[in-house]
């Protein structure tokens, strides 16, 4: 089959490569219909996140049809339409149980790897690094799904590929964002108006705000947050994040901060930037935490702070102090795709949700390495940008 | 000696507590490192841990439970400790762990254990770094239902080892289960410095071992990668 394999940083390429085959007795084969690129991606292209080695598959938010079954599945059968959660579940551990699906105790057959830098290991993520388990990902014909009766969810009646493809990761990302903070009557302050942002903005409003302001540089992503997301927006490189949003929260400050954006944010103070980005390109920090140093100067005294932006590891100059003395609270990890994806796909059938507008390029999967470099640089009002295998190149 | 000149020597018992401080200090450092996985012997820290304990009691948690009279000597023993936690109740976790038959099942470098009756076991591995397999006769030499096991490799072995398993309830996070492996390297004196550098890959297998059977015991399954597709075997066109 074709796939989208990850050669080394940016540098990206589509290679023929063997069919997956069923592994162990829970897995399930499915034939990918949709497959999207997501921010997180960035980090791998860019070479952010350690333990990638050449030849990886890459690619995590996805749907597609069930053709093969191991002996063990018991929800599943052979034609289903389903869509896949990023993060892999083994449904049976402590954490699973309980509904903290990205904290699986078994899913990550690279568990040491992980002991060794975290202190105990986290679930699992199709094509994202060794480190969380390198399974094989979705830029490609087909794809094994471990655990599938956990981790495949059949896409309602009526629902389409479009519609139903960022259930998989972009929409529950977006959505614990908010259920993890945001009370009925908070003011909710969004930085990252990428597919996670955007997710988060219409999350937010769900979760019973009573403003959300949305901050960004794009002029198109912000249009599509006050058009699509009714949020107020702010421009980080136009104006001065911090007084604008005390002019907009009557001096307060929001209740609520999340953060949408992660390692690789830009800092709207070009010195900080340098600074950032010097240290990165050394390896003397992994992440770059402007978003997180500015949502913790501009929270409100005793509100939280809600990561969804990704971190690899250690960052610089992190204001402890700030956080420990306006007494916030911080909620933050990978999203727990299970416990949020019945319940979205819920919404979208009922017409009360529907993230395709991030949707805004479908490219054949010979496309992959040209739709990176279009994601990555925001050209052409890229939002997101997906794959369809069954599409070919002209 | 004048005892009040400040100028003169310090008495002998300050500077052997001074030494005493720092080796202290620096101990807790290498430790620290080992558990940090600083340091590429890091998985020394179990057994660090555990000679200090027995230095300290003067008692070896694994050879009192086995009524042994004879300490091994330290130097060659290698001794891992774990604890892990199994989601399930703690009469199947010791129930499963028993049948010791079914532990090749899912501890990958296991081959065989056969039942040799009389609470003697056969068992047969592959260890990675050594040629062929190795084997041995192991006898359960302690069994308390559902709380604990311990065992001990019979004369003639190929690994010379004991061990001991305590189960105990965890509330709603099912079992914990503590264990305790001492074994000698199986290459004999003269092998020693290379027994000495295969001994952290001994103890990761040991817990990746562990680990297996946690989540064998949870999900009914390993989960692994191995033979999936990447671009590092392409077809070509
Ligand atoms: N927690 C999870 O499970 C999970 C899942 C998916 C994605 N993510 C993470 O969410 C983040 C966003 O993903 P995405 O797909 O929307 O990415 P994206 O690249 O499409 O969007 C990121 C946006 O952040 C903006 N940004 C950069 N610096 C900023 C700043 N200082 N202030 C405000 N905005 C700034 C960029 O302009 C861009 O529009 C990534 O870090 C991704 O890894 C997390
Ligand atoms: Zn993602
Ligand atoms: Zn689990």
């Amino acid at each position: 089959m074709k796939a989208l394999c990850w050669n080394g940083t940016r540098n990206l390429s589509i290679e023929r490569v063997k069919d997956p085959v069923i592994l162990n007795p829970k897995d399930a084969i499915i034939r990918v219909a949709l497959s999207s690129v997501c921010g997180s991606d960035l980090h791998l292209v860019n070479g952010y996140i350690p333990t990638m080695k050449a030849g990886d598959i890459i690619g995590h938010e996805f749907n597609g049809e069930v053709v093969e079954v191991g002996p063990e599945v018991k929800k599943l059968k052979k034609g289903d339409r389903v869509v896949v959660g990023s993060v892999i579940g083994c449904g049976e551990c402590y954490y699973c149980q309980h509904d903290e699906w990205s904290l699986c105790d078994n899913s990550n057959p690279h568990a040491e790897m992980q002991e060794k830098m975290f202190g105990y290991p986290t679930a699992a993520i199709y094509g994202y690094s060794h480190l969380f388990g390198g399974y094989a990902g979705s830029h490609a014909e087909y794809i094994r799904v471990a655990y599938a009766d956990n981790g495949c969810f059949k896409i309602p009646d009526g629902v389409t590929w479009e519609q139903s493809i960022f259930a998989s990761d972009a929409l529950p990302t977006g959505y614990m964002a908010a259920d993890m903070a945001v009370k009925p009557g908070d003011i909710v302050a969004v930085w990252g108006c990428g597919g996670v942002g955007q997710m988060a903005i219409r999350s937010a409003w769900l979760k019973g705000a009573s403003r959300v302001i949305a901050i960004d540089r794009f002029d198109y992503r912000l249009a599509q947050a006050k058009s699509q997301g009714k949020a107020e927006i702010i421009n980080y490189a136009a104006v001065n994040v911090l007084e604008e949003l005390k002019a907009l929260t009557g001096g307060r400050g929001p209740d609520v901060c999340i953060d949408a954006v992660g390692m690789e944010a830009r800092s709207g103070n070009k010195l900080e930037h340098a600074y950032d980005k010097i240290k990165q390109d050394l390896r003397m920090q992994p992440d770059r935490p402007s978003v997180l140093r500015q949502a913790i100067l501009a929270c409100r005294k005793g509100g939280t702070l809600s990561v969804v932006g990704v971190y690899s590891s250690f960052v610089d100059k992190f204001p402890m102090g700030i956080l420990m003395n306006k007494a916030l609270t911080v909620r933050s990890g990978q999203m727990h795709a299970q416990k949020y994806i019945p319940h979205l796909l819920d919404l979208i059938q009922e017409g009360k949700l529907d993230p395709s507008y991030i949707l805004t390029h479908k490219w054949s999967l010979d496309d992959g390495p040209e739709g990176y470099s279009m994601f990555n640089d925001k050209a052409d009002n890229c939002m997101r940008v997906v794959f369809d295998p069954s599409l070919s190149s002209y | 000696m004048n005892e009040n000149s400040s100028t003169g020597n310090k008495p002998d018992v300050n500077v052997g507590q001074t030494e005493r401080i720092i080796s202290a200090v620096a101990g807790g450092f290498l430790l620290y490192n080992a558990i940090a996985g600083r340091n590429a012997r890091f998985v020394k820290a179990g057994a660090g841990a555990f000679l200090l304990y027995r230095a300290v009691t003067g008692n070896c948690p694994v050879y009192s439970v086995l009524r042994k009279k004879r300490m091994p000597d330290p130097a060659r023993n290698i001794n891992v400790r774990a604890t892990l936690t199994v989601n399930r109740p703690r009469q199947e976790v010791y129930a499963f762990w028993r049948n010791l038959t079914n532990l090749p099942l899912f501890m990958k470098h296991l081959q065989t254990v056969t039942d040799l009756g009389g609470g003697k076991y056969n068992w047969v591995a592959n260890m990675p770094g050594l040629p062929g397999n190795v084997s041995w006769d192991a006898e359960i030499v302690k069994e308390e239902e559902g709380v604990l096991l311990g065992w001990n490799a019979l004369p003639g072995s190929d690994i010379d080892n004991a061990g001991k398993v305590t189960f105990a309830d965890a509330g709603e996070n099912g079992t914990e289960l503590h264990i305790v492996i001492t074994y000698r390297a199986p290459l004999g004196p003269a092998g020693r410095v290379v027994a000495r550098a295969l001994n952290p890959l001994f103890e990761s297998l040991i817990k990746e071992e562990l680990r297996n059977f946690k989540r064998y015991m949870e999900t009914g399954e390993v989960p692994t990668i191995q033979g999936q597709p990447s671009g590092r075997e392409p077809l070509g066109v």
